[in-house]
């Protein structure tokens, strides 16, 4: 056979086989969810929120106002929370409010709910992009806590820890 | 007579047959006059076509003329791979040899990490509460595209119209 078709049919093989191998390497490797955690407050009289807090988009304000009694509704900074698959990540909301979260791969989260000590409940759900998953329950003086979560497309987390580097 | 006969006898007066054949159509011919006759016309075809064929010779002998064709091969083989690498350093053609796979192969991996796969699994969920007397209330907002998870306990009266919402998971 020529030379030359023989050295242009084994490199082939080799990148065959690089395609091949990278393709497995990829199909087992689990991504990493990039995940925006924020805690809500629910208040019928605006009183008692704490100075950082800001008024929530009127449109999930209004989602939540629907559907339970407090008619004001307040969100704390944001936080990004990297969750590599198949670890238990702890994210404290406030003094009392945190939550763990686990990926469980195939967009499949965990959400273990505390407040103080004491788990109050878990959930396990899909997250699909661009949608909303809130866990809450009732906080004393006559509030609620919700925390909401959704998933940063990953260019956008890059994004944000690239301008956080800089 | 037939065909397979007729093209018998050509075959006979070609001296492709067999003996046994060759008897049978040499038996044929004498004792067949159509046969005697189809014979002796293709003898005269074929006695014809050989006096009057062309004899062509080549000018050079026949080892000198393979010879040349040999020469000429072993020539275009080294040109091949010369100027393929025509005006390259060696390190630039091999370099070229593995630029087409390995550009392929990179534009594999760019399209696999630039494009995320898209979950193919079907919305899941699964709540429980481990606290005593507690409760959770799971619904979904189809506008906002928000899920929520209500946990509360039995003195917690949170919702204030759960059936104005779709999808309520009414506590048991």
């Amino acid at each position: 056979m020529n030379v030359f078709v023989r050295k242009f049919i084994s490199s082939w093989a080799v990148a065959g086989l690089l395609v091949i191998s990278s393709s497995l390497f990829a199909a087992a490797a689990e991504p990493s969810l990039n995940v925006e955690v924020r805690l809500v407050l629910g208040s019928e009289d605006g009183k008692a929120i704490p100075a950082d807090f800001k008024k929530m988009d009127a449109a999930l304000a209004k989602t939540l106002s629907r559907s339970f009694r407090w008619t004001e509704y307040y969100e704390g900074t944001p936080q990004k929370v990297q969750a590599p698959a198949q670890k238990s990540q702890k994210v404290k909301l406030d003094e009392e409010c945190s939550i763990e979260l686990k990926n469980l791969g195939a967009s499949k989260i965990e959400v273990k709910y505390f407040v103080g000590a004491k788990q109050i409940g878990k959930t396990v759900n899909t997250l699909p992009p661009q949608n909303w998953l809130t866990v809450g329950s009732v906080d004393k003086n006559n509030s609620a806590k919700f925390v909401m979560m959704r998933l940063v497309p990953e260019k956008a987390a890059k994004k944000e820890t690239k301008e956080s580097r800089n | 007579m037939n065909i397979e006969l007729e093209l018998k006898i050509q075959a006979w007066l070609d001296n492709e047959l067999s003996a046994n054949e060759a008897a049978e159509v040499a038996t044929l011919v004498a004792t067949n006059t159509e046969a005697q006759a189809l014979a002796a016309e293709l003898k005269s075809l074929k006695a014809f076509v050989h006096a009057n064929e062309p004899a062509l010779t080549v000018p050079e002998s026949r080892e000198f003329y393979w010879s040349k064709i040999e020469r000429a091969i072993a020539q275009s083989e080294k040109v091949a791979p010369q100027s393929e690498s025509a005006g390259l350093s060696p390190i630039f053609a091999w370099a070229r040899s593995w630029l087409a796979p390995v550009a392929g192969l990179a534009a594999m991996v760019a399209v696999l990490i630039v494009i995320p796969p898209r979950s193919s699994e079907p919305e899941y969920s699964e709540t429980d509460t481990p606290s005593e007397g507690g409760g959770v209330i799971h619904f979904k907002d189809p506008a906002s595209g928000m899920t929520v998870i209500w946990f509360y306990d039995q003195a917690g009266n949170p919702i204030q119209n759960p059936d104005s919402i779709d999808n309520v998971e009414k506590p048991e």
